[in-house]
């Protein structure tokens, strides 16, 4: 009987010789952040200012090592009120250029502090996975909980330099930095 | 005859799943159309991963987790337990294990820890677990966690050779339903129902209910139907949540109810020198809930309160047991100075028992109130360089049996590179007497009174109380170290050498026998266990352990009888698992062992000189998953034998051979 049985692993082991790998079907980190920034886009409205023109596109930036692989990309054929949406990467903080969120990478880490300064005055949305980012001025805040993605407001700064965002939003904030009044 | 129609068809059907192929069916949901409430419900970190790196650990730990458990087929968690290496793991009967950790095993194994979900499941009255009772949704475990050696500094008192956590997912990691079902010989039927739910953005609940019912295996001695089979109800409850963003809490709770036929045969009546054969039916219910909260002001400052309740009953022939337990424990981990990492806790435990005696075994008093205090505080020390991690630990212990223990240790860890690591260790550990052994009163026997009394009077032998037992104690040795060339190739091994004293045996009376600290002695062993996956589609593990008790009857005890298990364990263990993965969404599995022969523990054993031969058995299944959340699995698990001993319990029942089991299962996730 044991013989028969190896006979048969045997045979199948052998017969099935094509490893076919898979991979993971669920979504990945990424990709989840990148749907974020397109549900971010829909429920925030920036003041006129921070667009050339009526028609100009809403341009989402990435600063530093693009960890999105492609992620992002998809989001350039949908629009945003009647905007399209352009995706730009950016490797260094002098290079930023126009642009209404900017997602800083984890290689930007150890300069967010700089990098908040110089981006303070202008209605950019900034994301980070940062501790601490939404305190230290960062308008938006990815943190993780119990390994799902959601995230922090700090609502003041957002208001400070006129940006208007939706109650829907707020409301699935885990948390909002705001002043008390 | 039966067995090779079985084979047959558990040939076709590998060939009928082999033969069958069906498309992929990837679901292509696109994420980006997701709303903001429903991305926020994704799992971006899959559940089950092994949550400390085991290099940074001074301890010989091994774990199981959710793949290794289910690619193994096994449907319980003892029979999980078997892929540890270091551990002795013996099915007495179709309902009980014998389980222990580098050496002792017996039904009562009793210096082995284990916990479910930080609830301590050991029972009190005779020091051991009863393993039929431990009911896990397979599942639903994240990890099982395994530390051989002492580690009685975290957790206290019985720690003494091993501890087994058995961890299940936090239910935001069970979203969901799952329904399983399996069918063969050996298992009649195990069906499981899960669901998993957010309630709301914080809030997280699952709820289970599960059945399993296993036919009798045969006895050794005429092949006749050991009237063993039995069977389990469960159902029970994990709900976890959120406060803010520091602040986390759980809160569990299970019931089951076993029914489980048994042959007695070694019941005793005052009018016969021989046992009597009685057929028992074992009734055990119980339930627990346990709620727990965490406080984290930072990754490295945070406290956890804890608190369970659990209340179980069983009723055998020869004993009826009732237990009430409220168990509260607080820990709070912190890094007052750099460098440090320290972590102490306070804990409380009240156990109520009540006894129905009978004229086998019988416990005065009959209900009893004990409670247990303790506390405890471990330091980490990153020394001079960060590759050199001193752990300098104790815990205080007082209880109602043997007053205050105190259990030292000090560990150290070098990990001179990211591939290395060197650990050792000295630590001292305690297994306080049991409720039995206090206070209990146990008929091992008839004997007829010699001359002068006149012939034909009949009294009981019997193993008495003694209240001025001390605990058993250890001073263990140990050593270990780790490679891991890269995440393909992990080695683990360890050495360790374990000094008893005080262990606890029967010594002759004038009336009969009475527990005793009678024994000393002392065990060294080696483990190892090596990971390799050569290639993506396949994944082995090899392990291999050895183990050498020497115990000695102790200088002070007068006696001629004493029951020295030195060959309890087997010396040699082998264990070869490998996961192949066949493409077409069919993976197979295979799982070898090789257990070396052990006597017959105690006296069934001097009566009939039973010893239990060495053997070799084969596990294997094959895997289809044909749809996304679709599972069938086709499992045989001993199938090297039509039966085989493993172990022969120290009383009540005769030896119990372990039949080959087949069976299908059905996994629906949805």
């Amino acid at each position: 009987m044991l013989r028969r049985f190896c006979h048969i692993v045997l045979l199948v082991s052998l017969l099935s010789w094509s490893p076919q790998l898979k991979a993971a079907q669920e979504p990945r980190e990424y990709q989840v952040k990148a749907a974020y920034l397109y549900n971010f886009a829909k429920f925030i409205t920036w003041p006129e200012t921070a667009f050339s023109d009526k028609k100009a596109p809403l341009v989402i930036g990435v600063l530093g090592k693009n960890e999105f692989n492609g992620y992002l990309e998809p989001l350039t054929s949908k629009t945003v009120r009647n905007r399209p949406i352009v995706v730009k990467h950016f490797k260094s903080i002098e290079d930023v250029s126009a642009c209404q969120i900017l997602y800083l990478s984890s290689s930007e880490n150890k300069q967010l502090k700089t990098h908040l300064k110089k981006l303070s005055v202008q209605a950019i949305v900034t994301l980070s996975d940062e501790r601490n980012f939404a305190k230290q001025g960062g308008i938006i805040q990815f943190t993780p909980v119990r390994g799902r993605l959601r995230f922090i407001i700090n609502l003041e700064k957002a208001k400070a330099v006129g940006m208007k965002i939706d109650s829907q939003l707020l409301s699935l904030a885990i948390e909002l930095l705001e002043t008390k009044k | 005859m039966l067995s090779s129609v079985k084979t047959s068809k558990f040939i076709s059907v590998l060939l009928v799943l082999f033969c069958l192929s069906i498309s992929d069916s990837s679901a292509g949901q696109d994420v980006l159309d997701l709303d903001l409430s429903s991305l926020m419900q994704i799992q971006i970190t899959s559940a089950g991963r092994k949550a400390q790196n085991l290099a940074d650990v001074p301890a010989a730990v091994y774990v199981i987790d959710q793949a290794d458990i289910s690619n193994s087929g096994v449907t319980s968690i003892p029979e999980a337990l078997r892929m540890v290496p270091g551990l002795q793991v013996a099915r007495i009967s179709s309902s009980k294990w014998a389980i222990t950790s580098r050496g002792f095993n017996g039904t009562f194994a009793n210096k082995l820890l284990v916990q479910i979900d930080g609830r301590s499941v050991y029972t009190p009255s005779y020091s051991g677990v009863y393993w039929d009772v431990q009911n896990v949704v397979l599942e639903d475990v994240e990890r099982i966690e395994v530390i051989r050696g002492p580690g009685a500094t975290l957790w206290g008192a019985n720690a003494v050779n091993g501890i087994i956590n058995i961890i299940t997912k936090q239910s935001s990691d069970t979203p969901g339903g799952l329904v399983s079902v399996i069918s063969g010989n050996q298992e009649k039927l195990m069906a499981t129902a899960r669901y998993g739910t957010q309630f709301n953005g914080d809030t997280y609940g699952r709820f289970y209910i599960n059945r399993h019912d296993q036919d009798s295996y045969e006895f050794l001695e005429d092949k006749t139907d050991a009237y063993d089979d039995w069977d389990t109800t469960s159902g029970g409850f994990r709900l976890d949540g959120d406060v803010g963003l520091n602040d986390s809490w759980t809160f569990q709770g299970d019931y089951y109810r076993n029914n489980e036929n048994q042959r007695n045969d070694t019941y005793w009546v005052q009018t016969s020198l021989l046992p009597l054969e009685v057929e028992d039916s074992v009734d055990a219910e119980g339930f627990n809930l346990l709620a727990r909260w965490t406080h984290k002001y930072s990754d490295s400052n945070s406290w956890t309160l804890q608190s369970y309740y659990d209340d179980y009953q069983r009723e055998e022939i020869y004993i009826q047991q009732d237990h009430q337990i409220l168990d509260i424990d607080f820990q709070h981990r912190l890094q007052p100075i750099p460098r440090h990492d320290v972590i102490w806790g306070l804990g409380y435990r009240l156990i109520k028992d009540k006894f129905g005696n009978t004229s086998q075994i019988s416990f005065s008093p009959e209900k009893n109130t004990n409670k247990i205090v303790n506390a405890f505080v471990q330091d980490e020390i990153k020394l001079s360089t960060d590759q050199l991690l001193l752990t300098l630990g104790s815990k205080f212990e007082r209880n109602d049996y043997t007053g205050t223990e105190i259990q030292p240790s000090v560990r150290l860890l070098w990990k001179p590179t990211g591939k290395h690591s060197l650990w050792t260790a000295v630590s001292q550990a305690v297994r306080t007497p049991s409720r039995a052994e206090d206070t209990g009163l146990i008929t091992v026997g008839m004997i007829e009174l010699p001359p002068p009394y006149p012939p034909g009077i009949i009294v009981p032998a019997q193993v008495s109380r003694n209240n001025d037992l001390n605990a058993e104690k250890l001073l263990a040795y140990e050593a270990g170290y780790r490679f891991s060339a890269d995440k393909n190739f992990v080695v683990d091994m360890a050495l360790y050498y374990n000094s008893y004293e005080n262990l606890i045996t029967y010594q002759q009376t004038a009336t009969g026998f009475q527990f005793y600290n009678g024994l000393e002695g002392d065990t060294y062993g080696f483990e190892i266990n090596a990971e390799w996956k050569p290639t993506e589609w396949l994944t082995s593990e090899l392990s291999y352990s050895y183990i050498h008790l020497n115990i000695d009857i102790a200088p002070t005890v007068d006696s001629s009888f004493a029951v020295v298990a030195e060959k309890s364990n087997p010396e040699h263990q082998f264990s070869v698992r490998s996961n192949i993965d066949l493409g077409h969404d069919l993976h197979l599995n295979l799982w070898g062992r090789y257990v070396d022969n052990v006597d017959a523990a105690t006296s069934t054993a001097l009566i009939s000189n039973i010893e239990v031969d060495s053997y070799f058995e084969l596990d294997s299944n094959i895997i289809w998953k044909p749809l996304e959340g679709l599972e069938f699995m086709l499992a045989g698990q001993n199938l090297l034998n039509r039966q085989h001993l493993e172990f022969v319990q120290e009383q009540f029942t005769s030896p119990i051979e372990i039949g080959r089991s087949v069976y299908a299962k059905l996994t629906w996730k949805f």
